[in-house]
């Protein structure tokens, strides 16, 4: 994992760092736990001891005191606790809490059974010239010396405000609550209401609740209901069962809803399919899947696997039904696909066979499980294994509209093929498991994302995505628009054509690449990565062109390692060799860990038109820590140490590090290298001439 | 030794482990042993039973998500010491038996455990422990000892330590010792134990480990629990044997036992079990959801979603507004008589999809009745409540802040109505919940803080740059809370930030200034949550707030080597780890951190962390929620 970057730079966080996150995130989706299973803490306030509990002025600083009553208190569930609010729900004179949780029970109400005998006082402020809630009034209860204890001559002030949203994500009951202790006196209760006026209020007692009205001056008590539910509570049957277990258990909730075990999810919005190839059972090539004429499951299955066994038995008994729908069915079987081979192609042949299976039907492909696992990714917070049988639902025009993990039910699938003619509105609507309203529509999926996802192994995919969103894009010309919003397209769409030629690079498509990067800096003259990466494609063909693009990206981003680099590996090539080595030694100090700026610097000052024995040892040093940090002692830096101790004059040590770099450049097979080296070791031993510079 | 070696020659790598705990990760993919008993020889011959299980498919050698596990793993990473305190978390685990165990500790039990030269100071100094509270309900006693507990624990070890208590020698001293920390858990039948090394610092010959120890037990009246912290000194694992324990040593010692069985009473079944959406949508977690609603709809692994009181009907009950999930509706539930609570979300049209973090209930219009804002990641709701608690939604208002976490109201400019704050994270809803703060304990390129000033009507308008809010306030924001700290009669503002410094806004006469560094409340660390009060009652409003506790941060970042490597920032990166912080307010306008001194730090990984009177003694007392992610893999990160 990666250290946190120490400065911001100009935005963009260094690949490996974010990297990190994402793995943390994507172990996090697939169901490991991080913190979890605390404890909730409950901390009580024990600096009122000496004092007989109360009746004390402010403590000096530093005397607060509190222990730690977490387990006894009967709040120390294992909950992934969020919010908390507080409220004397049963109006029983003490505070109850809410908990609202990430884990289940979502929300738990925790009644306080304290059997203490302090007093209290409740308070209800509301303003009239002030806001109505009176949020932010304070309160200040005014006791009078107790004569049993030692407080201090003015009594004790207990003072309270009025929140609307604290702690997170919470607000708590807007009535104010004061623990009075034992046989207290009210000697005054004063209001300080928002913007600082004082008001004073008459005919507050202990053990009641009072409504408090800005400008009147005058408490008035309001009743406690009837009757109080706390009795109810106490006795109500229904409370034992969740009454907290034995001590040493967890407090588990009663029984959640048995989990159904297929998991079939209409999506909210449809998402376009990578290309997805499979083999026909009859032809030995891969053929797409074809789409977009008509509805269509795919269905994947193994024929080791007893629900598929029974899914494929049902499509074929109930092919009419399902036909009549226009719905195809693609049957595709993983069978031989898994690490064990449990079973062979032939197998899945003999069972549809046997079933007569009469819709079409294949063998999946190693990439189309990856490629399904890519979106399944996509689609869900939580990844889960793949797992078979499993079908994804597209609509008529081959977008996915619904994915079923385990055993599809058949009249379950009728009822979704239905829902596919949907408006955009309903069928949003009718992706929700629970029914309620949605305010707005929900944006489409994010087509760079998954351009992303899918760019690392299959490019051809990650540029159909990017074309796609170019073309939403372009679709959204039509809107009227803001200054602002014409900025904030062209970013956009820059960042797209950025991508799409990282994309098509992929394909080896140069030419198409050098055109969407011209574009993408057209339309932001500022992206300093489009520079960067028109720059290395034109590295070997234009070095000229490239070293200007280069230049612009380190102009606008002098933190992008990669581009510094670049440009010193140019401008060497171009003979400008001074102005190389400080391009690269600036890489080489935007990422001190990176081995590949070191050896070009090595290689410059072991070439270097005037040697001297500082420049020797400095590419010494230079080539030795590209050994160190390279993978597995590269051949690549081995041979550059090589040369280095050779224009040092130390040809023993030149020609051990050249015979290593040699054995491990002809283990890696690479023997264009390996004859470099050659040669060059050749030369170590006949003279201690420098060698020639290799570009 | 090796492991000393190994730890200080290699750069650190500070993230993880700082936010991790240590307990390896096991391979991800499916148990392959799982599917041979379900999986026929041949295919099956007929169905039988409507199986449905999906059956999980192990491909390839090694799947990258399997790798990438194999990074993380700590003991793949470099700080050894990680491998040295999951060793004794085998054995602490062995100690927890003992203790929970009613049946006297056995010495056989003991003696896999230690070395044979085992020495541990008495556990329970029962003679030495004062009376620091008692009341009609509860007692705390207390022992500290002054010398041994604040040093590097390296340093100093437990036989070096001048204990005024008479020593336990071998296996039958720790029984002995053990059979005392029982006595101070009288009358329950069930011991509930958890010990946990936080702390870790290796010598040449042995090394040490801090424990936080705490254990309590529950009888009908009474309940009782004892928190101590020991210094344990152990053998370095050798061919394949665990780390033994040759000494402990007591540094705090504290018990507490209350004259009842418990204080607080879960009653949400009673309360929410006759709606149907206790059992749909109370009963199961987040996890339950998250293969059956797609991101796209907007759920989350991260669960952050909220609740607000208000009475929204005028009947004198208070009522619970509940934020959820996107593709989960959100909840209004209204308060009966008898204390139960009836769902009603579709007929008040308030049972929006869209996921929600954070709501409140407040009269927005000052016409008498709790109307309702709800903040979706992208959009404020503003609903009118029509006096009975039916909403009229108005306009919602878009962007306001790129994935919003909580929100505070209150009336900063005095002009007699609510105002609102919303808190943003990080500007891409790509990443929402873990994003890519940079740097990780100072970040400032997350999304941004917006002040919205009521115009009346339920029109808002965004005046976060004209109030001088804007300064600073891109900080992964999870909280804020208003409250007149410097008694000058308006309303300030503390904002925070889960990575690093947080906000302290001084409001004078409507225009905002970040004085949190002056005021010494900026608290570097992963702030989750901020509440005021006044526990010490001298009348100024202190702040507590909800950071992040990571025992193996602890371990890691107070360590030579750590500190050595991370130089100027490791200060910083050891409070990343530390825990909740109070900030004590001394009235001249600056706070004094009393965290540690007050006993308030370890409130584990939290989230909402309050005040609250909890025994009605007239001393605020403190609440924290915590835990991060629990899910069903076992193997905690």
């Amino acid at each position: 994992m990666s250290r946190s970057p120490q400065a911001l730079g100009t935005g963009r966080s260094p690949a490996d760092y974010v990297a990190g996150w994402q793995a943390t995130l994507r172990l996090l989706r697939q169901g490991k736990s991080w913190s979890g299973t605390e404890r909730n803490c409950v901390f009580l306030n024990i600096s009122g001891l000496n004092t007989g509990g109360l009746n004390t002025g402010g403590l000096n600083t530093g005397d607060l005191r509190f222990a730690d009553v977490s387990a006894v208190s009967g709040l120390d569930f294992p909950d992934d606790g969020r919010g908390l609010a507080v409220v004397d729900w049963d109006g029983d004179g003490d505070l109850d809490l809410w908990l609202a949780n990430r884990t289940a029970p979502r929300l738990r109400l925790m009644l306080n059974q304290g059997e203490s005998k302090n007093s209290f006082v409740a308070l209800r402020l509301r303003g009239t010239r002030s806001n109505r809630d009176a949020i932010g009034a304070r309160a200040e209860v005014e006791l009078a010396p107790d004569p049993h204890t030692m407080g201090s001559a003015l009594g004790s002030r207990l003072v309270r405000t009025i929140y609307a949203g604290d702690a997170f994500l919470s607000q708590s009951s807007k009535w104010l609550h004061f623990g009075l202790g034992t046989a207290p006196v009210i000697k005054r209760v004063t209001v300080r209401w928002p913007g600082g006026k004082r008001e004073t209020f008459a005919g507050v007692r202990p053990g009641g609740r009072y409504l408090l009205v800005e400008g009147t001056g005058a408490a008035v008590a309001v009743t406690a209901r009837e009757p109080r539910p706390q009795r109810a509570l106490a006795s109500a049957p229904q409370a034992s069962s969740v009454e907290p277990g034995e001590p040493g258990e967890p407090e588990a909730p009663a029984v959640p809803p048995a989990p159904d075990t297929t998991e079939r999810v209409l999506l909210p919005v449809r998402v376009p399919l990578p290309r997805l190839l499979y083999k026909p059972l009859d032809a030995v090539g891969p053929r797409a899947v074809e789409t977009g004429s008509g509805p269509l499951l795919i269905n994947l299955w193994a024929s080791w696997c007893v629900p598929c066994v029974a899914e494929l038995r049902e499509f074929s008994e109930r092919a009419e039904e399902l036909r009549a729908t226009g719905l195809g069915i693609l049957a595709l079987s993983v069978d031989g696909l898994d690490r064990d081979q449990i079973t062979k192609p032939a197998d899945a042949n003999r069972l549809l066979e046997e079933l007569e299976f009469p819709f079409p039907a294949g063998y999946a492909t190693p990439e189309l499980l990856e490629k399904i696992e890519l979106l399944q990714e996509t689609l869900f917070e939580r990844s889960l294994p793949f797992a078979v049988p499993a079908s994804l639902l597209l609509d008529g025009a081959g977008e996915l509209a619904a994915t079923y993990r385990g055993r599809t039910d058949v009249d379950r699938l009728l009822l979704d093929l239905k829902s596919l003619g949907e408006s955009r509105v309903r069928l949003q609507a009718a992706s929700a498991p629970l029914p309620g309203r949605w305010i707005a529509p929900l944006p489409g999926p994010d087509l760079e994302s998954l351009a992303k996802r899918f760019g690392v192994r299959f490019p051809e995919d990650a540029e159909r995505y990017l074309r796609l969103a170019l073309d939403r894009l372009a679709a959204r010309n039509a809107e009227p628009m803001t200054p602002e919003r014409v900025r904030r397209r062209s970013e956009q769409e820059a960042g797209l054509r950025l991508s799409l030629a990282n994309a098509v690079l992929k394909q080896d498509r140069r030419e198409e690449a050098i055109v969407q990067l011209r574009r993408a800096i057209d339309l932001e003259e500022d992206l300093g990565r489009a520079h960067a990466t028109l720059a290395a494609v034109l590295r070997s063909s234009e070095p000229e062109a490239a070293i200007d693009h280069y230049r612009r990206a380190v102009e606008i981003d002098p933190a992008d390692a990669e581009a510094q680099h670049g440009l010193g590996v140019t401008l060497r090539t171009a003979g400008r060799l001074d102005e190389a080595l400080r391009h690269l030694a600036i890489a080489q100090s935007l990422r001190p860990d990176w081995p590949a700026p070191l050896i070009p610097m090595a290689w410059i000052l072991i070439g270097h038109p005037e040697p001297n024995a500082q420049r020797a040892a400095e590419a010494v040093r230079f080539a030795e820590r590209a050994v160190a940090l390279s993978e597995d002692r590269h051949p690549v830096a081995l041979d550059t140490l090589a040369a280095a101790y050779a224009a040092a004059g130390r040809p023993t040590d030149a020609i051990a590090t050249a015979r290593e770099a040699l054995d491990s450049a002809r283990a890696r097979s690479d023997d264009v290298l390996a004859a470099g080296i050659q040669s060059r070791l050749l030369r170590y031993r006949s003279s201690s001439s420098a060698p020639t510079v290799p570009n | 030794m090796v492991a000393r070696r190994a730890a200080s020659n290699r750069a650190p790598s500070i993230r993880i482990l700082l936010l991790s705990g240590t307990v390896l990760l096991s391979a991800c993919g499916a148990d392959p042993d799982r599917q041979s008993s379900t999986r026929p020889s041949a295919f099956p011959p007929s169905l039988g039973a409507a199986q449905t299980v999906p059956m999980p498919l192990r491909q390839g050698p090694r799947s990258p998500t399997e790798r990438l596990a194999e990074k993380v793993d700590p003991k793949n990473d470099i700080w050894d010491t990680e491998s040295l305190a999951e060793s004794t978390a085998l054995q602490l685990e062995i100690l927890r038996g003992l203790i929970e165990s009613r049946e006297s500790p056995v010495i056989e039990h003991a003696s896999g455990l230690i070395a044979d030269s085992f020495v541990s100071q008495t556990l329970r100094p029962v003679e030495e422990l004062d009376t620091v509270f008692a009341d009609d309900l509860w007692v705390v006693r207390r022992w500290t000892e002054p010398s041994t507990s604040a040093g590097p624990i390296g340093s100093a070890g437990p036989a070096e330590s001048t204990a005024s208590t008479p020593d336990h020698l071998g296996a039958p001293g720790l029984v002995d010792a053990l059979r005392q920390l029982q006595d101070g858990l009288p009358g329950g039948s069930d011991i509930r134990a958890a010990l946990k090394a936080y702390q870790i610092e290796t010598s040449d010959s042995f090394f040490s480990t801090r424990v936080l120890v705490q254990a309590s037990s529950r009888s009908a009246g009474n309940s009782s629990q004892w928190n101590a912290s020991w210094l344990c000194r152990w053998t370095y694992p050798d061919d394949g044997k665990p780390p033994q324990l040759l000494a402990i040593a007591l540094e705090r010692y504290e018990e507490v036992s209350v004259r009842q069985r418990t204080i607080f009473t879960d009653a949400t079944e009673y309360t929410l079990g006759r709606n149907a959406a206790y059992r749909q949508q109370v009963l199961p977690g987040i996890g339950h959801w998250l293969g059956r609603i797609s991101r796209l709809s907007g759920v989350s692994l991260f669960g952050h979603h909220g609740l607000a009181i208000g009475d929204v009907n005028g009947d004198g009950l208070e009522d619970l507004y509940v934020a959820d999930a996107g593709g989960l509706p959100n909840r209004l539930y209204v308060q009966n008589p008898d204390g139960t609570a009836t769902e009603v979300s579709a007929s008040a049209r308030v049972d929006w999809l869209e996921s929600t973090s954070s709501a409140l209930l407040i009269d927005l219009d000052n016409d008498g009745d709790q109307d309702l804002v709800a903040v979706t990641r992208r959009m404020l709701l503003l609903a009118e409540n029509d006096g009975s608690g039916r909403f009229t939604l108005h306009k919602p208002m878009r962007n306001v802040v790129a994935s919003a976490t909580s929100l505070a109201a209150a009336d900063y400019d005095g002009d007699g109505d609510l105002d609102i704050y919303v808190c943003g994270y990080d500007g891409e809803a790509e990443h929402q919940g873990l994003p890519g703060p940079v740097p990780y304990h100072d970040a400032n390129n997350g999304g941004a803080n917006a002040l919205l000033e009521n115009r009346g009507g339920f029109e808002f308008v965004d005046v976060t740059t004209r109030t001088g809010l804007d300064a600073n306030n891109t900080r992964y924001s999870f909280a804020a809370a208003w409250e007149d700290y410097d008694n000058d009669g308006d309303m300030d503002l503390y904002v925070a930030n889960d990575f690093g410094r947080n906000n302290l806004y001084r409001n004078s006469g409507g225009h905002f200034d970040d004085v949190a560094a002056e005021a010494g409340v900026e608290d570097v660390a992963s702030g989750m949550s901020v509440a005021w009060g006044d526990p010490d009652r001298n009348g100024w409003m202190d702040i507590y707030i909800g950071n992040m506790y990571s025992a193996a941060g602890n371990r890691v970042a107070y360590q030579r080597a750590f500190v050595d490597a991370t130089g100027n920032a490791a200060s910083d990166l050891q409070r990343m780890a530390r825990g909740n912080t109070f900030f004590a307010n001394e009235g001249t306008g600056s706070f004094r951190d009393l965290s540690e001194a007050a006993g308030v730090a370890m409130g584990r990984w939290a989230w909402s962390s309050r005040f609250a009177d909890l025994n009605n003694d007239g001393w605020q007392d403190l609440v924290v929620a915590n835990g991060y992610l629990s899910n069903d893999d076992t193997g905690d990160l």
